[in-house]
């Protein structure tokens, strides 16, 4: 592996592992969020107001989105690699690019429609209700296409025959 | 494109020799036996393919498994569907922010009241100060063509056992509100509002999680809260959910003056007709008589003054403080009220007071 | 396009990926995509494209899924369950066949607190599956034990699909609750069965002349995790059992008195969880990234699968493949028995394909009449449906409950949906008679209750 590419790949896994760590950090404030407004409404009878509206516009796209790539390069992915198992590892890997390639298109066209979605989104400035009030939501939108982007980068890097097995 | 074996592309019954099908995907985030589709959209759809001699159909979609409810605005710009069985305003108040209007709250009103307001608030020629009427500001300004849907009768408040004496016994109620209004309400009048899916409401009734909750009483049915439910105050009505029905402006232009006669009649003349109107209330009357002797209805008017008063004092302040965040925003926020005020004591409802010397 | 090569190449596409070895979620997204782009056109095609991913995300009650995840890692950081499991298999006396059940009732305990039947597997994939191994079940039937003690979440109370029934066919959601319970025990009683059957019927086949070397070496294995079991001290099995029922305690009053919603269980559990493992000593740095970093895996690997299941059932709603399913039926009303078969038959073919809520709001009000006009009421359809749909979500192609234990627990899901497969069709097979046969079975209770 040349070079740069080593270096790319070192600037990526720092990226892939910082999406980790938002959406972890995205798990730990809902369980939280809820803790608490669960205790408040017992004890003080109060409530974080519009809190179930704010965690499931804002926080769970946050846990998921950012996380898309390390949970791929993680092998977590359930797949079915009973026949492919039975084939040279040479007919692998050609499959093995066939099958990216495919992922690859798919998060472009994903990228392309989430991307057009939240520019028009922050063109409207569309808002959403919570707890009385307006929040935007053009933000949380943008987090999508980035995901994919972070996705779409994680496969075709996964796709060089020297990267393959690392 | 795949061709359907349902009769989009072949020349049905009754569609004159060599003109071609107009075929509208139509599509609901409500299952197709909710009562709107019953009362209203599907003789709507009925009467339009009929009117037109069979040249119009819908194809359609329900139970919001190609578009869930709330998305039909999205949906229509895309191109997902053609029109949008309904689309709800409500859920949506950056781009529809005058239509929460119908949700504030009145002293008197029925299904009749509203219904007839909200024809007039839709179809009305009232203009606003830049000369746009109340459609034209809130939908056409979105590049929409829509129609009223028909309403039911109007929140109230009820709870699982509380009864409402004293201005005490409001304080700390805590009441699921699934809107800004509902919300603000529910803060006017000293209660906790707390909001939650409505997949949870009948949990968190049945164990006291929450005390109450604001909808229609003939609404219950769907969740199964006649079981729950033990007291409602009436007179304090919460307001209307309203909704429209339509699709996009682009679509609307590309049909034939005929069949935009057609869809405009009949979406015009069913919104107040007599059979929808039954429907809706057979529909009420279900839940009413199933919780008949069951269920302490009260009216606002029953209860001591202090009370009274503190609530009536509690839904004008909803009106203004309404008014005064659509006015922070850049919207009619007034206009609208009194236009909304005016409509809806013609048709027959009574705001509170306070909202009477509005001007 | 005629429409059966439009159908051809779509199965074909999905089959030929699947096989290719594609991971679940593209597979679902390449041919949800080509089947709305054939059916529907570009505009269908850019609507479900640009919304669904989001939309799909943005829920509240799925944060049931994160959350009991994060409960799951910290109970099983904790250690918790691990004593648990040794301590039963001690005091079975080394039968690990109770493991299994002790498995299927876990499922069933924690779907009385919740309605995520996903979110439970994978837990229970995480937590039960590598006792299960350790204690000498084969790791394929260990995660279908997992996968399908996960399905009962859908089945047992509180159950979201329930509530949406209850919604579109206006019955009292306290009913069809008290309705399920017996089909519930029903459904748990069969997959115990199950579950002991093929335990003992894996262990007669590894039969000691042919054991190879590699099975010598894991039995060996067993057999010495079985003996260091030995030299765990009491006062650990005492505490674990005394944080397990504290946490499930909690859950479970909780609950059941009203301080939280079985949607806000989630997040209390994992903070109670949580509590309990700072109580225990167990919480430190490597504690809190080990737990936090797999639940993040295991919730991305959940959603993606459900992203491309959402764009694939808006495939399958454009090409009226439900519509033209049930259409067929309407004929047949003269034979009641044919039409309920044929129905459920159905029923459990939109499970496969498409996520629970989905079929439910598209095909009940449908089908509900046919069910009413050959006498069966709502909350006895309602109880036939749950039952398929819990079955539904073990079978492939689209079998959330196996994937998620696939995800976690790395075994090929092929190897799971052999067992899983089984265990759905015992469950339809055994359980939908006897609800046919005793309606009783589902009116019972409720009838007792309202008395
Ligand atoms: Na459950
Ligand atoms: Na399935």
């Amino acid at each position: 592996m040349d070079g740069g590419l080593l270096k790319f790949k070192n600037g990526f896994n720092y990226i892939k592992t910082s999406g980790l760590i938002l959406s972890a950090i995205g798990i730990v404030i809902i369980m939280v969020t809820i803790a608490i407004d669960v205790f408040l409404r017992n004890v003080f009878n109060s409530s974080i107001s519009g809190n179930y509206e704010l965690i499931q516009k804002y926080l769970m796209p946050l846990v998921v989105f950012p996380a898309m790539a390390i949970t791929y390069s993680s092998g977590i992915m359930p797949r079915l690699d009973m026949i492919v198992e039975k084939f040279s590892p040479k007919i692998q890997y050609v499959i093995h690019l066939f099958v990216s390639l495919i992922d690859f298109l798919i998060m472009v066209l994903l990228i392309y429609y989430t991307w057009n979605y939240a520019m028009q989104a922050l063109a409207a400035n569309v808002t959403f209700p919570a707890g009385g009030a307006m929040y935007p939501l053009y933000p949380v939108l943008f987090i999508v296409p980035i995901g994919f982007v972070l996705l779409a980068i994680e496969i075709l890097l996964n796709m060089m025959p020297a990267t393959k097995k690392s | 494109q795949v061709e359907q074996s349902s009769p989009s592309f072949t020349s049905g019954e009754g569609a004159e020799e060599g003109e071609e099908k107009i075929v509208l995907r139509a599509s609901t985030g409500l299952p197709e036996n909710h009562i709107w589709m019953t009362s209203l959209l599907i003789p709507w759809m009925d009467k339009v393919e009929k009117d037109s001699n069979g040249k119009v159909e819908f194809e359609l979609f329900a139970g919001g498994e190609l578009v869930a409810l709330g998305q039909e605005f999205d949906a229509l710009n895309a191109g997902t569907i053609d029109v949008a069985l309904p689309i709800m305003p409500l859920y949506d108040p950056s781009r529809f922010p005058l239509s929460e209007v119908t949700m504030l709250p009145l002293a008197e009103t029925s299904m009749e009241t509203f219904n007839k307001a909200f024809a007039e608030l839709i179809y009305g020629d009232f203009k606003f100060q830049d000369g746009e009427t109340f459609s034209e500001s809130e939908f056409t300004s979105n590049k929409l063509k829509v129609w009223a849907m028909n309403g039911g009768s109007a929140y109230v408040l009820s709870t699982t056992g509380t009864n409402i004496d004293t201005i005490d016994d409001i304080q700390g109620l805590r009441i699921r509100t699934g809107s800004r209004l509902n919300e603000l309400y529910v803060k006017n009048v000293g209660a906790t509002p707390i909001s939650m899916p409505q997949t949870d409401g009948y949990d968190a009734l049945s164990r006291g999680t929450i005390d109450g909750t604001l909808m229609a009483v003939g609404d219950w049915g769907g969740w199964g809260y006649q079981e729950l439910f033990k007291y409602v105050l009436e007179g304090a009505y919460i307001g209307h959910f309203s909704a429209v029905f339509g699709m996009q402006e682009e679509k609307w232009n590309s049909l034939p003056d005929d069949v935009q006669k057609v869809l405009d009649n009949a979406a015009q003349e069913l919104q107040l007709g007599t059979e929808q109107h039954e429907k809706m209330s057979a529909e009420e009357k279900k839940v009413y008589d199933e919780v008949e002797g069951k269920v302490e209805f009260e009216t606002l008017g029953d209860l001591d003054p202090a009370t009274r008063d503190h609530i009536m004092a509690a839904m004008s302040k909803t009106w203004f403080d309404w008014i005064e965040l659509m006015e922070a925003d850049g919207q009619p926020g007034k206009q609208t009220a009194i236009l909304w005020r005016d409509i809806i004591t013609e048709a027959g409802g009574k705001v509170p007071d306070a909202v009477m010397d509005l001007e | 396009m005629p429409e059966s090569v439009a159908l051809i190449i779509i199965f074909g596409l999905f089959f030929l990926l699947l096989l290719a070895g594609q991971q679940i979620s593209t597979v679902l997204l390449a041919t949800g995509i080509v089947g709305v782009f054939l059916y529907g056109g570009s505009g269908a095609l850019t609507g479900i494209l640009q919304l669904e991913p989001y939309t799909r995300v943005a829920s509240y009650a799925l944060t049931t899924i994160p959350l009991f995840i994060l409960m799951a890692e910290f109970i099983m950081y904790s250690d918790i369950v691990k004593y648990l499991y040794h301590m039963l298999f001690k005091v079975s006396k080394g039968k690990p066949g109770i493991l299994g059940v002790f498995t299927i009732l876990l499922g069933g305990f924690l779907g009385a607190v919740s309605g995520s039947a996903s979110a439970i597997s994978a837990a229970l994939g995480q937590i039960s599956v590598p006792e299960l191994r350790k204690h000498g079940y084969n790791e394929n039937l260990a995660g279908a034990v997992a996968a399908s003690a996960g399905s009962l979440a859908t089945l047992i109370p509180p159950s979201i699909g329930l509530i949406i029934y209850g919604a579109i066919t206006q019955t009292p959601v306290g009913q069809l609750f008290m309705a399920s319970v017996i089909p519930g025990i029903l459904t748990i009683g069969v997959l115990v069965i199950c579950t002991l059957f093929f335990y003992h019927r894996s262990k007669a086949s590894v039969d000691p002349r042919v054991l190879t070397s590699s099975v010598r070496e894991e039995a060996a294995a067993i057999e010495e995790t079985a003996h260091a079991e030995e030299d765990i001290p009491t006062s650990k099995f005492v505490i674990s059992l005394i944080a397990s029922l504290f946490i499930m305690g909690s859950v479970f009053i909780g609950i059941y008195t009203g301080i939280f919603t079985p949607t806000e269980a989630g997040g209390v559990g994992a903070a109670i969880s949580l509590i309990a493992a700072i109580c225990l000593g167990k919480v430190n740095v490597a504690f809190i990234k080990n737990s936090l970093r797999s639940t993040v895996r295991i919730t991305c690997m959940v959603m993606m699968i459900m992203i491309g299941a959402q764009v694939f059932a808006k495939f399958i709603s454009l090409s009226m493949i439900p519509r033209k399913l049930i259409a067929l039926l309407e004929p047949l009303a003269g034979t009641p028995i044919l039409v309920i078969v044929l129905l459920l038959i159905t029923y459990f073919i939109l499970f496969m394909f498409v996520e629970g809520a989905a079929v439910l709001l598209m095909a009940v009000p449908v089908t509900l009449p046919i069910a009413q006009m050959i006498g069966l009421d709502a909350i006895e359809f309602g109880m036939l449906i749950g039952v398929v749909g819990a079955a539904g979500l073990l079978t492939p192609p689209v079998g959330m409950c196996v994937y998620a234990v696939a995800g976690v627990t790395k075994t090929p899901i092929d190897r799971l949906f052999r067992y899983s497969t089984i265990f759905a069709v015992m469950i339809c097979v055994i359980v939908v008679p006897l609800l046919l046969i005793f309606p009783q079975l589902i009116t019972w209770l409720p009838d007792t209750m309202s008395q």
